[in-house]
């Protein structure tokens, strides 16, 4: 906790402030509260933001520490009027731990993503990928992008998207999924899914997605058949 | 008569087949006079295909894509099948999320591929 002129200049400031920027009270006092502040920027913005509401909750900023490290901080301000004259009494909470974590968990989160939907060229000009697990809306989107610049890398002709490891599948999912079927054929590659099981396919019945103009095949083997006479190749016995 | 403005944009003519390939932002009214000189270039050199390369192209709005489709059904009146080759991903997916397609236009991948599929059309 800090109480703060509105130039910058300290007031007073308690330990736990100073143990969280790692400086001392009186270099605090000599250099004020303005050079915390990662982005000099961020004290302006703060500053406004309080001069319209009066106070701050939660206002998330980098703070630069002594040793030059930053920390992301919560910050909750309030004008406060001391002695006729206007202070700002700030709170902050350094929640760097916690965003450390939260980036951690979304980055494992995209890796396991990637993971789950790979492009596997099966033959030149073939790509398989197969679906397995639940589709949610930020699988798919992550799977269009990677499908469409699979495309855009070249030599992509055929796509055969297995789904019969999918356990279920929404409206906006299956929508998504026709779209990027749609996209693909615009880019100029062909593109045929299989595997479509009983349950999915009552449900997209049900659900009334369109699937008229899609190639469909029963089995994963049949589509690869499709896309073999696609590429006008043809499988010999010997 | 109007003199019709010459676009800074090459129809390149190669046996039978015009190629052309847009490296500049095609806002409306170059898009028009484009697709004019297009038109044109076809009727005057009997091209019986053109293939339209548009992997410079960023953005499209409904406006562009709509003078793509004129391009495609005249042309087609006139006896030339047009290829649309290198669209990007995201303009992939800009012309789907606007319910835009490209109606009786074909697509391909890259010139190479544009060129086999309009051989293969005269063929049959």
């Amino acid at each position: 906790m800090w109480l703060t002129e509105l130039d910058g200049s300290i007031l007073a400031v308690n330990r736990a402030m100073l143990d969280m920027t790692g400086y001392t009270l009186e270099e605090l006092r000599k250099a004020g509260v303005v050079g915390v502040y990662a982005d000099t920027s961020g004290r302006e913005r703060l500053l406004k933001a309080l001069r319209e509401t009066g106070r701050v909750r939660d206002w998330e900023v980098v703070l630069k520490r002594k040793d030059g490290t930053e920390c992301t901080a919560l910050m909750n301000a309030d004008e406060v009027e001391m002695a006729d004259r206007k202070v700002i009494f700030t709170a902050a909470r350094d929640v760097s731990e916690i965003k450390l974590a939260e980036k951690a968990l979304k980055e494992r989160d995209e890796i396991i993503g990637k993971l789950s939907t790979p492009i596997i060229e099966l033959w030149e000009g073939i790509m398989l990928v197969p679906l397995v697990g639940i589709l949610n809306s930020a699988r798919v989107k992550q799977l269009n992008e990677s499908i469409l610049r699979h495309i855009a890398r070249g030599k992509t002709e055929v796509i055969v998207m297995d789904i019969s490891g999918i356990a279920a599948i929404d409206t906006k999912t299956a929508n998504y999924i026709l779209r990027t079927i749609q996209a693909v054929r615009l880019m100029g590659s062909d593109i045929i899914i299989t595997g479509i099981r009983p349950d999915v396919a009552v449900t997209l019945v049900t659900l009334g997605v369109e699937l008229s103009g899609i190639v469909t095949r029963a089995t994963l083997r049949e589509g690869l058949e499709y896309a073999f006479e696609k590429l006008r190749l043809r499988l010999t016995g010997g | 008569m109007t003199h019709v403005e010459k676009v800074m944009i090459p129809i390149l003519k190669s046996g039978d087949y015009l190629i052309t390939s847009p490296q500049v932002a095609l806002h409306d009214k170059l898009a028009v006079q484009y697709k004019d000189e297009i038109l044109e270039r076809i009727v005057e050199s009997r091209a019986k295909g053109l293939v339209l390369d548009v992997s410079a192209i960023d953005v499209v709005d409904s406006f562009l894509v709509r003078q793509i489709g004129e391009i495609a059904s005249a042309a087609s009146i006139m006896g030339a099948q047009v290829v649309v080759v290198g669209l990007r991903p995201e303009v992939a997916m800009t012309l789907v999320e606007m319910g835009l397609s490209l109606i009786g236009v074909r697509t391909a991948r890259d010139l190479e591929k544009g060129m086999q599929i309009l051989r293969e059309i005269r063929k049959q």
